[in-house]
């Protein structure tokens, strides 16, 4: 069962997906569901000996045809990999899968923002352990890209542009770069070791890079996730929210915008402590944190040098 | 004023407009299609399988192939 409303004081969506409280909650290993499926083993999602990236529809969907859509993406058939230790060549394809979904479910009538996300770590409320992301086809304009979208027509033009511009100048936040890609810690960072993963380029959406681009996404991606390990020599939890252009048909114009970006959501603010959401950032809606990002960029050059 | 590229997002395009249409590929490297399944897609450097899983629900595999776009 799942129910859509809308909370008049917030101005927000809320979704109610009950049947996802029985959804699968860290197995055990040799029950992985996304592993593949072995000869005399139990049944899984993907009934295949073997396979390289495979996406199907959540089993426990959040959104679901004809409001939505919510699909699983697993990155491998290894069970103890990720996302900073694949091949090179698999990161740069599971570009080219996010790519290809985008394309696909931003066509559908009830797709108006296609978000591609991965969670990892218990930390951040992982229920499986194999290395996987997410997809979820909104059927509505969910309030951050709208936010972002907001802030192009308060900057007057880009806002991903222009912050990047500015990052590049001030340098101090910058924590890696390639001749495609930025990698900062933002001025206003929320997280303590919040990173935004940049195309130089205005690129709405990943439909417009060029091939050379998505493979120096997959290099950047994967540089900044191996910092995150060096970091605290231990695999790092974070949120990693794809933010696109939106794919709706009927929007306002501005809704044409959008500048591909990768964020990453780390709730760590040092190895053993997790940062809360509490009264001020629940109840007021303003984060205080306890870095200035510019230690931080600091701290995650230093680890990405360690982990190249 | 930042650049605005020409290509837009995906405002309801044509199902299957792959901007980097090219011919089929061959079978998956892994797992691969299962019998009577249609052939193998080719997206950018993807070969894609489709299939359906005994409930109804999509299961699409994805393998690179060697040869790039570029």
């Amino acid at each position: 069962m799942s129910e859509l409303r809308f909370n008049e004081l917030r101005g927000e969506h809320v979704d109610y997906a009950i049947h996802r409280q029985e959804r699968t909650f860290l197995p055990a290993r040799d029950h992985c569901p996304l592993c593949p499926t072995r000869p005399g083993g139990p049944p899984t999602e993907i009934p295949f000996a073997a396979f390289e990236i495979a996406v199907f529809d959540n089993r426990f969907p959040a959104f679901r045809a004809p409001r939505g859509a919510a699909e699983v993406v697993v990155y491998s058939d290894d069970h103890d990999a990720s996302l900073g230790t694949l091949a090179a060549e698999r990161v740069e394809a599971l570009t080219w899968v996010w790519r290809q979904r985008y394309l696909e479910l931003g066509a559908r009538e009830d797709v108006d923002y296609v978000f591609i996300f991965e969670n990892r770590g218990v930390e951040v409320g992982v229920t499986l352990h194999h290395p996987h992301g997410q997809i979820y086809g909104y059927p509505f304009l969910p309030p951050v890209p709208a936010l972002e979208l907001a802030a192009d027509a308060r900057l007057g033009g880009c806002a991903a542009c222009v912050l990047l511009r500015d990052e590049l100048a001030q340098e101090r936040r910058v924590i890696y770069e390639n001749e495609s890609i930025v990698a900062y810690v933002p001025y206003a960072a929320r997280w303590g070791y919040e990173v935004h993963v940049c195309l130089r380029e205005h690129r709405p959406s990943l439909l417009a890079c060029e091939a050379r681009e998505l493979r120096l996404l997959a290099e950047a991606l994967q540089s900044v996730v191996r910092g995150y390990d060096a970091l605290f020599g231990r695999p790092f939890p974070y949120v990693m929210a794809v933010h696109q252009a939106p794919t709706v048909g009927s929007a306002p114009e501005s809704a044409a915008a959008g500048h591909v970006h990768v964020e990453f959501y780390p709730p760590l603010r040092t190895a053993e402590k997790l940062k809360y959401l509490a009264g001020s950032e629940q109840g007021a809606g303003t984060f205080i944190s306890d870095m200035l990002p510019e230690e931080s960029a600091a701290t995650l050059r230093e680890a990405i040098a360690r982990a190249a | 004023m930042a650049r605005r590229s020409a290509e837009q997002p995906p405002r309801r395009p044509r199902a299957g407009g792959a901007s980097t249409g090219e011919d089929a590929a061959g079978a998956l490297g892994a797992g691969g299609a299962a019998s009577g399944d249609p052939p193998a897609e080719r997206f950018g450097v993807l070969a894609i399988a489709r299939h359906r899983k005994d409930d109804d629900r999509a299961l699409i595999l994805y393998a690179r192939v060697t040869q790039d776009p570029e």
